[in-house]
C-alpha cells in the first residue's frame, strides 16, 4: 500500500473529478422532477398531479429550471422517454394522448385549469427556450456542459429533426393537502370519487 | 486518457504533482500562470478535461484569476468545459472555500 503523502487529498479530488467527467459523459446531468397534488395513498405519476418544478441536481445542490407550463410538459415528456429520439409530431401526439397532461393539476380543485396544448409547430420553439433555461441553470451551477449536448436535436436521414434528452431523472411527489382527502391512513378513509381524477389511461 | 492542465509557478512542486498524476494515468500539461494558459489557448475540453490551479501565494487575487480562467473556457462554443480544482498548501478559511465552490470549482488542501 503506498504511503500517504501530502498530495493524497489532491489526488482524491482529482479522482472525484475524473469520475464526475465519466458520469457526465456516460449519462449526462441529473434532474429531479417534483410533482404535487398526489392523492394520498396513491403512488407514482398519475393524472391529476401537477409537474410543479424541475431541478438540476449537481454536487448536492438543486437549481430550479425556470420553465413555463408548456416547457415543463415538453421537458417532462422528454425525460420520460429519454431513451428514444422523437420528432415534433411524435412529441405532440405523445402529450396529447396522455391523460396525465390532459388532467394536469386537476386534483387541486377538480377543474382542468393548468393544462396546455403543445402543437407540433411549437416544439422547435419550446426546445430553443429549454436550451436557454438549461444554459442559465448550468451557468448557475458552474457546470461546464453545453445545453445542446443535453437536450439533443438530431437530424434524420429526411429533413426533420428528432429530440432526445440525454440525462438521468428522478421523481419526487408531494401529497395533496386538502382536508377532505387526507390523511388516508385507516381503512375507513377513501378518496371522494366525484373529485378524484381518473387514474388509468382512457382507451 | 484524462488530460490535466496544471497551473503552478513552482517548478519543483509542479514536477512532484505531474509525477503523481502520471502514476494515476493522467497526462499533465504544465504552465506557470493563468495568463500563459489563456494565451496558449489551453482552456478548452479539447486540450484538457481538468484544470488544477495551485494557489501558492495567498496575496494573489485567486478568485479573480479563477473567474478569468472560467471565462476563457467559455469563449469557444465547446460541447464540454473543463472542471476546475483549486489547490493550496495551507488550509484556507471556510468562507473562501465556499466562494470557490460557488464558482463551480472544487477545492483541496495538501496536508
Amino acid at each position: 500500500m503506498p504511503a500517504k503523502n501530502s498530495l493524497s487529498p489532491v489526488l482524491k479530488k482529482v479522482d472525484l473529478l475524473v469520475a464526475e467527467i465519466a458520469q457526465l459523459r456516460a449519462s449526462g446531468p441529473h434532474f429531479r422532477v417534483l410533482y404535487r397534488f398526489r392523492m394520498p395513498g396513491s403512488s407514482g405519476r398519475l393524472p391529476g398531479q401537477e409537474i410543479f418544478a424541475v431541478f438540476l441536481v449537481y454536487r448536492g445542490r438543486e437549481y430550479q429550471l425556470r420553465l413555463t407550463l408548456a416547457q415543463r410538459f415538453v421537458f417532462e415528456y422528454l425525460a420520460n422517454h429519454c431513451r428514444l429520439a422523437q420528432n415534433a409530431r411524435q412529441i405532440e401526439l405523445g402529450i396529447r394522448a396522455d391523460d396525465f397532461y390532459k388532467f394536469h393539476a386537476k386534483n387541486a380543485n377538480g377543474r382542468t385549469v393548468l393544462t396546455r396544448r403543445i402543437p407540433r409547430s411549437s416544439i422547435k420553439e419550446h426546445v430553443r427556450r429549454l436550451h436557454q433555461a438549461l444554459g442559465i441553470v448550468f451557468q448557475e451551477a458552474g457546470l461546464g456542459i453545453e445545453p445542446r449536448g443535453v437536450l439533443i436535436v438530431q437530424d434524420t436521414v429526411g429533413n426533420e429533426g428528432v429530440y432526445r434528452l440525454r440525462a438521468t431523472c428522478s421523481r419526487t411527489y408531494t401529497d395533496l393537502t386538502a382536508r377532505d382527502r387526507q390523511p388516508l391512513s385507516g381503512w375507513r378513509a377513501r378518496i371522494p370519487e366525484d373529485r378524484a381524477a381518473p387514474s388509468t389511461p382512457r382507451g | 486518457m484524462t488530460r490535466v492542465l496544471l497551473i503552478d509557478n513552482d517548478d519543483a512542486h509542479a514536477g512532484e504533482v505531474s509525477a503523481a498524476f502520471a502514476r494515476r494515468g493522467l497526462t499533465t500539461i504544465r504552465v506557470s500562470n493563468h495568463v500563459e494558459a489563456i494565451n496558449k489557448g489551453l482552456l478548452s475540453a479539447h486540450v484538457c478535461e481538468i484544470v488544477v490551479l495551485v494557489m501558492t501565494d495567498l496575496s494573489h487575487p485567486w478568485l479573480t484569476i479563477l473567474s478569468s480562467l472560467q471565462d476563457a473556457t467559455q469563449q469557444g462554443s465547446f460541447m464540454e468545459l473543463p472542471l476546475f480544482l483549486c489547490v493550496s498548501k495551507r488550509e484556507l478559511a471556510a468562507d473562501f472555500q465556499l466562494r470557490i465552490e460557488r464558482m463551480g470549482a472544487r477545492y483541496a488542501c495538501e496536508e
